[in-house]
């Protein structure tokens, strides 16, 4: 089993260290290219949405990003020391309304809940714990 | 995130290549809009380079295809790459964006709509 983990600050700026560390870890590990999209884009989402509403009364959470390479699966995990908030939790985005009615907010959730195996949450110690599974190949 | 932008015959043909992630959005999203005010018959987007989408890159299309149909004009996208294509169906955004399979077929499809 291969791990790694990253700590920062929940600032829109960090997006592209953590994205690199991500992709470092995958080359490092040597991980299927064609697995690597649905991670990143779960990354993405998650972070941002600490770092646009995790912010209380000025502090700027924490969060801390493990991956781990387990069997066929990859394991991301990210920790944040910021307000509870349980995205399993967020209202379903509505994709079917016409152009006019959509809107943005919720379809970063949406894509992560149908892109990974699994997505659980945890409030623990005054953290927030997401632990995202996917397999490395096609189900 | 780097964007060709070519003028042909009214309609206005942006090709990002890379990643449309958060940072690559908010410029992205001007250039988009600014071929919106510029173009007389149509705007689209040739996705053949573009290997990265998020909800936050999404944005944009969702912001230009309501810019253009206020200014009365086309928008459409083409040639997205499977994983792209994805998150383009499992957000619903079809029924946002007209999407074809190439650059021909658009032109094709957005020549006719255009005044």
């Amino acid at each position: 089993m291969s791990s790694a983990a990253i700590t920062l600050a929940a600032e829109r700026e960090r997006l592209e260290a953590l994205t690199g560390f991500l992709h470092g870890f995958w080359t490092e590990v040597g991980l299927p290219e064609e697995a690597l999209f649905h991670f990143d884009l779960a990354l993405e989402e998650l972070f941002l949405n600490v770092a646009s509403y995790g912010v209380e009364e000025g502090r700027i959470p924490q969060v801390t990003v493990e991956l781990a390479h387990e069997g066929n699966a990859v394991r991301m995990t990210l920790q944040d020391d910021g307000p509870a908030f349980n995205p399993l939790h967020a209202p379903e985005a509505d994709t079917s309304l016409p152009i006019e009615q959509r809107q943005i907010g919720g379809l970063g959730i949406h894509l992560v809940r149908k892109t990974m195996d699994s997505m659980d949450y945890q409030r623990q110690d005054g953290c927030n714990r997401v632990t995202l599974r996917c397999a490395l190949t096609p189900r | 995130m780097d964007v060709k932008v070519e003028h042909l015959d009214g309609v206005s043909v942006a090709s990002p290549a890379g990643r449309l992630d958060y940072a690559a959005s908010a410029p992205f999203q001007a250039q988009i809009e600014g071929l919106v005010t510029e173009s007389s018959k149509a705007v689209l987007v040739d996705a053949s380079a573009l290997e990265y989408v998020s909800s936050a890159g999404l944005r944009v299309f969702l912001v230009g295809a309501k810019a253009a149909k206020s200014a009365g004009i086309g928008f459409a996208v083409c040639a997205l790459r499977p994983a792209v294509q994805e998150v383009f169906d499992l957000t619903g955004f079809g029924k946002v964006v007209s999407i074809h399979a190439d650059r021909e077929t658009a032109l094709g499809a957005l020549g006719q709509t255009g005044t």
